[in-house]
């Protein structure tokens, strides 16, 4: 039974003003007006109990001074209206966007007016006083300077941000194994954030080769890729390179090209670099249609001609040239390109459909 | 039993209205953006509503936020909401697929304890997530004909947005 009754007790203590025992309390004490100081131990999520309510008191506890004055212009003032969900949603949702604290929960309990508390129970983030790198010898003084940042509060935002930075530098410079902890450490004022980097191996290129590539030369291959040897190694611009080399295929007639990109990287780091290449068939340009608001005349000045070798270059030039002229004779017209692949024949039917604006 | 002196108790009735109760906190946060505890409360009973006993409730809760954290990862990744007037053809159609009328199958879901209002929510973030999976296989030239495909393809999606978002979980 005590148990009992010393549970709201200790819930309405308060710093400032001495917890007075329920039990002892005359009908006309305020028992509204004080705050518990610490958060109830166990509170079964029961809003029901309390929503729909007036509010009588609104309280926030677990912050310090400073950040409570802070919090407090979030909170809005409830006092004398009718508790519900939302507006409860709000003041948590308009707590955590100061980005001061890192929990905020809301208990509520009914007093004896009948009357609802509503007490609001944060948890700060710590103030971030230093971040302190460890392992990171590859780090340029500069990235250091942007990453040993001080005085902010320690979110997972913030974390994500010096991760990202770092870790872009990592990339950048073939660091692809990069891995980055943090560890706050207590200090007096805050935390230290001490930032643990495991660099790992640093992968460099060290051969490049084509396999497959016959109807272009390796030497001219090479200068379409972006990857070469010595450079790091980076993911997204082999990537890139594998496109940028179907590219070239497509542009020449191989309109079937597949290209593939394989890494082989030695413990030091060392990497051959390979594109695999599925060249195909060479394309020749089959039949050319003009359809809809483009008349034959047009077909005259057409860079592409059949028997040709397909490019969609020359037939992104002849777009061009066909809306230039339908200008001049016609009017504006939209010029689309289809094509047609004729596996058998290797040939690629163009029509040109032109439809005014 | 003993039995309480007549002096105690109505001040035991008054501690039993005084304890304080959990109105809502917030459960996780995704790229800023908060998920409550009523909503992953509300989504554990509509989802486990068999989940009583302690355990199979708390397993039932973790189940219920690493969905909504998923929902508000789609939501933000694909950012076309379904309007109300293809939620309610939505409402139509379920209820000739359940061969109800209208007015039966708002009943219905009323009977299973959820407001027309949840339900159309609900029904608002199926809707959501289904385009966005249907976008999202198109740009991936990805088949998703059979259930086993639609998972896999909504994990590995998931799990893509999970990595560049920011999330914390608060327990």
């Amino acid at each position: 039974m005590r148990a009992l009754l010393l549970a709201p007790a200790a819930l309405i203590g308060c710093a400032t003003t001495p917890p007075a025992p329920a039990a002892t309390l005359p009908p006309s004490t305020p028992v509204a007006t004080v705050c518990p100081t610490t958060a109830p131990e166990r509170a079964a999520f029961m809003p029901g109990r309390v929503l729909g309510g007036r509010v009588e008191k609104v309280c926030l506890v677990g912050a310090g001074d400073e950040t409570s004055l802070r919090l407090r212009e979030e909170l809005a003032p409830r006092e004398g209206t009718k508790s519900d969900e939302d507006a409860v949603r709000s003041d948590l949702s308009a707590l955590f966007a100061t980005g001061l604290i890192r929990e905020a929960r809301v208990y509520g309990d009914v007093l004896p007016s009948k009357g609802v508390r509503l007490t609001y129970v944060v948890v700060e983030r710590a103030l971030v006083t230093t971040v302190r790198l460890e392992g990171a010898p590859a780090l340029t003084p500069e990235l250091r300077h942007q990453l040993e940042v001080k005085g902010f509060r320690d979110t997972a935002t913030q974390r994500a941000r010096l991760r990202d930075l770092a870790t872009q530098f990592y990339e950048s410079q073939g660091y692809a194994e990069a891995a980055i902890d943090f560890e706050p450490k207590p200090v007096a004022g805050g935390v230290e954030l001490v930032m643990k980097v495991t660099e790992g191996p640093r992968f460099l290129v060290q051969a490049l080769s084509f396999e497959g590539a016959k109807a272009i030369a390796v030497k001219e291959l090479e200068k379409v890729v972006q990857t070469k040897p010595g450079n790091p190694v980076r993911s997204e611009v082999v990537a890139q390179d594998a496109l940028r080399l179907n590219d070239a295929y497509f542009d020449r007639g191989y309109v079937a090209a597949s290209v593939s990109h394989a890494r082989l990287a030695l413990p030091s780091g060392a990497t051959d670099v390979t594109f695999t290449i599925t060249e195909g068939p060479l394309f020749r340009v089959g039949d050319i249609v003009l359809k809809g608001a483009l008349t034959p005349a047009a077909l005259k000045g057409l860079e592409t001609k059949k028997g040709a070798v397909f490019s969609p270059a020359a037939v992104r030039r002849d777009l061009e040239r066909l809306r230039e002229r339908a200008r001049k004779d016609q009017g504006e017209l939209e010029v689309t390109p289809f094509t047609e692949l004729d596996e058998q024949k290797k040939t690629v039917k163009l029509t040109f459909e032109g439809t005014a604006k | 039993m003993r039995v309480l002196p007549s002096v105690v108790a109505p001040l035991v009735a008054l501690a039993a209205s005084a304890q304080p109760v959990l109105v809502d906190r917030i459960a996780a946060v995704v790229d800023g953006e908060p998920v409550f505890q009523s909503d992953v409360e509300r989504r554990a009973s509509r989802d486990d509503p068999d989940a009583k006993a302690p355990q199979q409730r708390l397993r039932a809760l973790a189940r219920a936020r690493l969905d909504l954290i998923d929902a508000k990862l789609i939501a933000k990744d694909f950012r076309v909401t379904p309007t109300d007037a293809e939620i309610d053809a939505a409402i139509d159609g379920v209820a000739k697929g359940a061969k109800l009328d209208r007015a039966a199958l708002e009943a219905a879901v009323t009977r299973h304890g959820m407001s027309l209002a949840e339900y159309r929510e609900v029904l608002r973030s199926q809707l959501l997530e289904l385009r966005w999976l249907m976008t999202r296989s198109k740009e991936r030239s990805v088949s998703i004909s059979s259930d086993a495909e639609r998972e896999a393809l909504r994990t590995s999606l998931v799990v893509e947005l999970r990595k560049r978002a920011v999330i914390e979980v608060f327990e």
